[in-house]
């Protein structure tokens, strides 16, 4: 988890660099005002809706170094913060800040932008998440308005991986919950996070997620689905996905791969992403 | 009296001036360093108030960021649009941040109506934000607190909520920007409920003390303790330098007196048995130089004291007898009669005179005469007690004093002299005649002061009695002796003896016929001398003493022949009388008398004229007297020998001498009476005189019964007051 979490800060510290496409700041419904970084696509390419991973921003560097490879290869790009329940959040949040927003929040935000984008372009748009990001876009529920959806690194939340929590604490929450208790803050181990502090119902809200509900998901999905997975990914709980066979879902597997696909793996993530979308269209 | 200090005054007395020295020299370093302390303090005082300004700006400048961090936070911005957990957010989230600072006693937002997130704001902080932005103090108790808002403000929106910030203001200067300068416990600010829009205007309200820099309490430190080393040292030092002096000074020089005062009281010493031995050398040198120079003292106080005893026994003895001299018997007598007067004991002074002394001094000589007196004093010395002490007062008197001896235990020791002297083997000595003494005794307790300083005196009368003729040897004064005496040291008889030599106007011829025996007719007269003293005669008991003790005998006798001459020319004497004139010794030795007696036989061949000497005074140049009356036999005179028996009455004179006759002292005469040796040794003498062809005269013929013996005898004169008194030439008729 200490190996996630540092390759987290240092690819997002590397990327902040990189972006220079254009500033976009908005309001959404509930008031709070969200950042977006917008590239629109070359004509004939889709815009690709970049999803960053739960507490990062589009800093994160495997988001911010596709989106620059992508918006090279005259792809768009709209890369969001999701705003976690904070007006203008430039910054990755932190474990211990405490984590009003939920899962569906935040695939709410998503929808958002999907919104915002069938208003700014016609190109189609393929939904993009990493990590956290990936289960996200997973829980994106009007694929209907999607190309495709990439999901790089995909997680799924149980004793185990890169979204792993505590089983114990998972009955503690549900028990509360059951008692009434579905807001009152707690102490979590989730991810890399071994003290998420969030309520309950939030808690439980991320919780859900497991393998069950992800094939679920993955099973109503109508759209084409590509899985990007690292060889060395040992943040996944790599042998369900690799036995994981659906009709309109692709599972690609990079070799050398790790979970950030860091280093030269990022070249064969860029190299997936684009051959992926190439074949897309 | 001149107060001299000792070493260990002086020594104390130099501690005593270094010390307060050091003292003063401490004390002017002590101020001066507290003087330039003073200016340390003033300019620490200043960059205190500096630093305190400064840092207040910076406390300000962090206060300030930490609301603008706390403002930028996102999850500010989170809790204002969401607040459900603030209350949790702000007490576990707020004070785990960078911003958060440790004096920062709460952290209260507001939203943009200035109400509180919190349901329950944190204590002190209100439920409604009503300051303005900027620093409000408040005390609480000793201390005081910031409270400073900040509006939140948003890209769009202007203000969409407030921090307020609780701070420990003298807690945060102390523990975050500590002023170097300054006792941070001591800063204090005196406000209260006061709005300040920057804290660099504290400074005007602050009150603290200034902090001593470590420098100048670490060079305080420094000084004091190389003062208080430095006066330890001194006091070391001191305390040395007095052990010092005791040890190598004081005490070697107290011994080195001690030395020098034990060679004074037992010069002995100097001979190796204390040497001397110090530790510092050149008191070595100093005592071994003073111990050669002591040694050299001493052997020349030894020669002088040698000297001294000669040169006393040379003032105090007598060179030629080795007795005590003149000198050592007037300081003893001195002595003496300082020493006993008035004490219980008697005293007897004893004066010895050798008879005939100058007689034997002129016959022998000197050399004779200086080994007689040795002999006599010698012969004296031997009779004398142990401790008694003999003199020689001059010529041939001795003397000895007698300390608690009774006149009886003199008297004895007195004959003991006498008989020593007789015993003396003259023969051995190179003359003839027997030594004699006269001895003068004077006794008298020491009570009685008067006879005390009389003793010499009447020692002197009775010297004078013992030696007159027909006395004992030995005379022991009484006051009948005052008489005799007196006409020595009478004036008034002196006068008149002189008065009678000179002019021969108050001399008196008296004569005394001898008787021939055989025929009981005078035979001649002989003349007696009398002087007539203011119609008072006075007697050759008083004329002679004077004449002999001022030695006028010829003169005497010139006066008394002239008178006789002058007697005869005026014819105031029987024709034709036969006349014997007493002469002096000195006198026969006299040429000018021998002229004159010769002129006088010359001028009256008519009168048979006999001259009457005595054997003593022949003893003196025996040989000139003998030729004088040689010459004096050959121009007529007759020469008899007077007062035989009473000197020495030595056969030899009358062998040796030119005389025509004997004269037979009365001492002799009167043994005649008894029956005794001595009688008939008298008579033998008498008849072997008149044997050898003499005629003998016999003196004191006092009555009828001596003239018949002597007349028995053979005797061929006689004379006394029995046959004749001496009378006047008026009176012969």
């Amino acid at each position: 988890m200490r190996t996630i979490f540092i390759g987290l800060l240092l690819l997002t510290s590397v990327a902040q660099a990189t972006l220079q496409a254009e500033q976009i700041n908005v309001e959404l419904p509930d008031g709070i005002r969200v950042n977006a970084i917008y590239e629109p696509a070359e004509p004939g390419k889709p815009v690709v809706l970049l999803i960053h991973p739960l507490q990062q921003t589009y800093h994160f560097s495997t988001i911010a170094g596709l989106a620059d490879y992508l918006t090279d290869n005259g792809y768009g790009v709209l890369v969001p913060n999701l705003s976690l329940g904070i007006s203008n959040r430039k910054q990755s949040l932190e474990c211990e800040a405490i984590h009003t927003h939920t899962l569906n929040q935040d695939i709410d935000e998503i929808g958002f932008w999907v919104n915002w984008l069938k208003r700014m372009t016609k190109s189609p748009i393929v939904a993009m998440g990493h990590s956290s990001g990936a289960l996200q876009i997973l829980g994106y529920q009007d694929e209907a308005q999607l190309q495709s959806m990439l999901l790089i690194s995909l997680v799924t939340v149980g004793p185990y991986g890169a979204a792993a929590i505590d089983p114990d604490q998972l009955e503690m929450a549900l028990s509360d919950r059951q008692q009434g208790n579905p807001n009152r803050l707690g102490q979590f181990k989730f991810s890399y996070c071994n003290n998420y502090v969030t309520a309950r119902d939030t808690y439980l809200d991320l919780a859900t997620w497991d393998d069950k509900k992800v094939s679920g998901q993955l099973s109503g999905i109508t759209v084409p689905v590509h899985i990007i997975l690292g060889d060395e990914d040992y943040a996944q709980h790599v042998p369900w996905l690799s036995s994981f066979e659906l009709p309109n879902v692709q599972v690609h597997r990079i070799e050398g791969g790790n979970h950030f696909f860091s280093g030269t793996g990022e070249f064969d993530l860029h190299d997936k992403v684009i051959e992926i979308l190439e074949e897309s269209q | 009296m001149i107060f001299r200090p000792s070493i260990t005054q002086y020594s104390l007395v130099f501690i005593m001036i270094t010390s307060i020295a050091f003292s003063v020299l401490g004390f002017a370093i002590y101020n001066e360093f507290t003087d330039l302390e003073h200016k340390i303090g003033s300019k620490q005082s200043a960059e205190a108030a500096m630093q305190l300004r400064q840092n207040l700006a910076r406390l300000d400048r962090l206060i300030e960021d930490t609301a603008r961090d706390i403002g930028d936070w996102q999850e500010t911005r989170q809790q204002l649009a969401y607040p459900a957990y603030y209350e949790y957010w702000r007490d576990s989230r707020v004070i785990s941040q960078s911003f958060y600072f440790s004096t920062i006693q709460a952290i209260e937002l507001y939203n943009h109506t200035g109400k509180s997130l919190a349901d329950h704001p944190r204590e002190g902080m209100p439920k409604v934000l009503d300051q303005r932005p900027g620093y409000t103090i408040y005390a609480e108790g000793d201390e005081h607190s910031i409270f400073y808002s900040a509006p939140i403000n948003s890209d769009r929106r202007g203000a969409i909520g407030y921090v307020l910030l609780k701070i420990k203001l003298e807690k945060s200067l102390e523990d975050i920007f500590p002023i170097q300068g300054i006792n941070m416990s001591s800063l204090r600010f005196d406000a209260n409920a006061q709005y300040v829009p920057s804290l660099t205007q504290l400074v005007l309200i602050a009150n603290y003390t200034t902090k001593v820099s470590e420098h100048a309490v670490a060079l305080r430190n420094l000084v004091n303790e190389n003062l208080y080393r430095s006066a330890a040292l001194i006091v070391f030092l001191s305390v040395l330098f007095i052990v010092f002096a005791i040890v190598l000074i004081v005490n070697p020089i107290r011994r080195f007196a001690q030395h020098i005062s034990d060679l004074e009281s037992t010069p002995a010493l100097s001979d190796n048995a204390r040497p001397c031995s110090f530790m510092l050398k050149e008191l070595q040198l100093v005592c071994n130089s003073m111990e050669e120079y002591h040694l050299k003292i001493s052997e020349m106080n030894a020669d002088l004291d040698e000297k001294n005893r000669e040169l006393w026994s040379q003032a105090h003895n007598d060179a030629l007898t080795g007795v005590f001299n003149r000198r050592a018997f007037e300081m003893d007598w001195q002595h003496i009669e300082t020493a006993i007067q008035g004490s219980r004991i008697d005293i007897a002074f004893m004066l010895i005179d050798c008879d005939r002394f100058k007689t034997l001094n002129d016959t022998y000589g000197h050399n004779i005469g200086d080994k007689v007196l040795i002999e006599i004093s010698s012969s004296i010395q031997q009779c004398l007690r142990d401790g008694d002490k003999l003199y020689r007062l001059g010529g041939d008197e001795f003397a000895t004093l007698f300390l608690d001896a009774s006149k009886d235990e003199a008297a004895m020791i007195a004959q003991r002299c006498v008989e020593k002297v007789d015993s003396i083997d003259t023969t051995a000595l190179g003359i003839s005649e027997p030594l004699q003494v006269s001895i003068g005794l004077a006794c008298t307790p020491a009570t009685n002061i008067e006879h005390l300083h009389e003793l010499h005196h009447q020692a002197d009368t009775a010297m004078y009695q013992a030696k007159r003729p027909g006395k004992s040897k030995i005379a022991i004064y009484d006051d009948s002796m005052l008489n005799d005496s007196l006409v020595l040291l009478n004036n008034h008889i002196t006068s008149t003896v002189y008065n009678a030599i000179t002019t021969g106007e108050s001399l008196e011829l008296h004569f005394q016929a001898v008787v021939d025996c055989q025929s009981d007719k005078i035979d001649c007269y002989e003349v007696l001398v009398r002087i007539n003293d203011s119609g008072q005669l006075m007697y050759p008991d008083k004329i002679f003493p004077v004449i002999h003790d001022r030695r006028v005998e010829v003169e005497f006798d010139t006066t008394v022949i002239k008178q006789l001459d002058r007697q005869l020319a005026d014819k105031e004497l029987p024709e034709n009388a036969h006349l014997s004139i007493n002469l002096s010794g000195l006198s026969i030795l006299s040429s000018p008398m021998i002229e004159r007696l010769l002129a006088l036989a010359n001028r009256h061949r008519q009168n048979q004229l006999c001259l009457e000497i005595t054997e003593t005074s022949l003893m003196n140049r025996l040989q000139q007297a003998s030729e004088n009356l040689e010459i004096l036999r050959e121009a007529g005179f007759e020469i008899m020998l007077d007062d035989f028996g009473n000197g020495y009455s030595s056969i030899r004179y009358l062998t040796r001498m030119p005389i025509d006759g004997v004269k037979f002292d009365i001492s002799l005469i009167q043994t005649l009476n008894g029956k005794d040796k001595d009688a008939v040794i008298v008579e033998s003498l008498a008849k072997m005189i008149l044997e050898a062809g003499y005629r003998l005269v016999a003196e004191g013929i006092e009555d009828q019964e001596i003239y018949s013996r002597v007349r028995e005898v053979g005797f061929t004169h006689a004379q006394g007051y029995y046959l004749h008194k001496p009378v006047s030439a008026n009176a012969l008729g």
